[in-house]
């Protein structure tokens, strides 16, 4: 992920790619929570990362730059909100801090992030397995779906979990499978 | 200014959720409800959302924007009928604050009286891209009676079920319903979304119906005519969508069925699977597949597509590529309510390829078109005349 960073950086087209794919949706997911719209959700992630594009800015390292997002973003749907409900009562105490509800919500938002990244890591056949899965499909069903036999969804399941127990520290927590 | 320490509160907080520690002190009741929510399956269902965001087309929107390439296209030869050679005659370009146009969205927010008060005020949104009609005449839904109901009021209670109405969007819901199977006609010049009792989304192109039952057993299926694109909810349970030559039959899907009178059959699928059945043949699709029949006697054949250009319809997009003008011309007519007339047989044989936004007046579209120097119209009222642009 660090060299990653380096070109996030750079403003590297690939490395932004690469942003996307791990972090776009749960942003959206994060924003959606307290703006309640999947449209405006979208909206505000993608003024987020346009900013931070033209934006002269250095991320240290991943910490850095996932520190930054969810609180870019967190930021700007709190800006929006006020936009929209301009009489509202300005319900935290100081603007754009993460009161321990927000900080709940955020560090949830990005344990399901870093398993999300993970996933869409994985080689193709094993990444449609698990995505299937977390769909609430039966094994049967997706050897219906990928048109594989129920022993080879088994044994792809079983190589990908393994892979993700491997590349996220979140191990002891993959029991959702 | 951030300190350093700021910076790593969060992967902090999720080493201690994924060590062994029983978390004790500050804060620590909190990472536990994390730990245990996390630990009970909500991983599933919230990575399960994260698949409705587009990360591909949002990745673009966003390389179009950063490289300041928001235009529009459209460039045009000459087919075979006409004697010039030309080939590509025009490119062009729009400015960008037309493109943008389509993102745009409009807000309605309703107070909730929690009040409770999480940090934030929460707040319910319903928000809907606004695609303006070009008709004043209302969906109708017709009963198995035959009886016919405009459907221009905000609610309707019929024989047991309930039609709830908005500007873009139609839901129905089940009450004590009787199993019958009624209809939903979107006229010319309209088209809206339909949420089903079952949870389906439908979208309805112009000059559409939908035929359903107000109840989904086990059994769920619709029939179409004109252009749908589905999003089918998963219930374990088939759904079925039949159309003038064969049925589609899937799980829980999204794909776009175009089943106009006179036009081929065309079923496209964006995932998942879905089998499409005519009385002589049964063929299998995969995403990006398209399957199309010219007509009932015919074999169906597939093809790969790009779906997103036959689902660009329910974004407000006209999209057309290598068509003939008169094909192209079919499709505003039904999309601006327009009846097109031709002075010049010879145009009708033009070849195009573009994409427009249809929030845009017949006019505009027309007017893109005709920057290509041989190419005129007139407009009266509905009634458009095109003709060939005589030398000044």
């Amino acid at each position: 992920m660090e060299e990653v960073v380096d070109g996030i950086n750079r403003k590297e087209e690939r490395a932004w790619r690469m942003l996307f794919t791990q972090f776009y949706a749960p942003l959206c997911s994060y924003s959606e929570q307290y703006i309640m719209s999947h449209e405006e959700a979208e909206d505000i992630v993608q003024e987020t990362l346009l900013n931070i594009w033209y934006k002269d800015i250095h991320f240290d390292d991943s910490r850095h730059l996932t520190y930054y997002l969810y609180k870019a973003v967190f930021n700007n749907t709190l800006t929006r909100l006020r936009k929209s409900q301009p009489h509202a009562n300005p319900v935290n105490g100081e603007y754009g801090i993460w009161e321990e509800e927000d900080f709940e919500v955020t560090i949830r938002e990005e344990m399901h992030r870093r398993l999300w990244a993970a996933i869409q890591q994985l080689p193709q056949r094993r990444r449609e397995v698990i995505m299937l899965t977390i769909e609430g499909k039966s094994l049967y069903q997706i050897s219906q779906e990928l048109r594989m036999a129920i022993s080879t969804v088994k044994k792809t399941k079983a190589c990908a979990i393994k892979e993700l127990r491997k590349t996220t520290n979140l191990s002891p927590l993959l029991l959702l499978f | 200014m951030r300190t350093e320490q700021e910076k790593d509160i969060i992967s902090d907080a999720i080493d201690q959720i994924t060590s062994d520690d029983d978390l004790a002190g500050d804060g620590g009741e909190m990472l536990r409800r994390v730990r245990e929510e996390y630990l009970h399956g909500d991983a599933s269902r919230r990575l399960h959302h994260y698949e409705r965001y587009d990360t591909g087309r949002a990745y673009q929107r966003f390389v179009g924007r950063i490289r300041g390439r928001h235009h529009l296209r459209i460039w045009r030869y000459v087919g075979a009928g006409a004697a010039a050679a030309a080939a590509i005659l025009c490119v062009f370009m729009l400015p960008s604050s037309l493109w943008e146009g389509k993102y745009h969205s409009k807000m309605v927010y309703q107070q909730t009286g929690d009040s409770a008060g999480p940090a934030l005020q929460r707040s319910s949104a319903v928000v809907r891209h606004t695609i303006p009609s070009y008709s004043n005449s209302v969906p109708q839904l017709i009963l198995p009676s035959g009886r016919v109901l405009p459907l221009s009021q905000s609610n309707l209670q019929v024989d047991g079920f309930q039609i709830r109405m908005s500007q873009n969007s139609i839901s129905v819901d089940e009450g004590r319903a009787l199993d019958q199977t009624v209809q939903i006609f979107i006229p010319r010049g309209r088209q809206y979304q339909v949420t089903l009792s079952d949870g389906t989304n439908v979208w309805l192109n112009s000059e559409t119906t939908l035929t359903f039952p107000t109840h989904f057993a086990r059994n769920r299926s619709v029939a179409i005519t004109g252009q749908a694109y589905f999003e089918v909810t998963h219930t374990g349970y088939p759904f079925s969508v039949t159309c003038s030559r064969g049925t589609v039959k899937v799980l829980g899907t999204s794909f776009d069925v175009c089943d106009y009178k006179g036009e081929s059959t065309r079923i496209t699928l964006v995932n998942g699977s879905i089998t499409y059945a005519t009385p002589s043949s049964t063929c299998q699709l995969h995403p990006g597949e398209q399957v199309s029949q010219s007509d009932a006697s015919a074999e169906p054949t597939i093809t790969s597509v790009d779906p997103r250009r036959f689902m660009a319809w329910k974004d407000g997009l006209i999209y057309f590529q290598d068509e003939l003008l008169e094909d192209v011309m079919h499709r505003i007519e039904r999309i601006y309510n327009v009846n097109i007339h031709y002075k010049d047989p010879a145009l009708r044989q033009l070849m195009f390829t573009g994409e427009c936004s249809r929030y845009h007046h017949v006019e505009d579209f027309l007017k893109l078109l005709s920057l290509t120097e041989d190419f005129g119209y007139e407009i009266h009222g509905n009634d458009i005349t095109l003709k060939i642009k005589q030398p000044e």
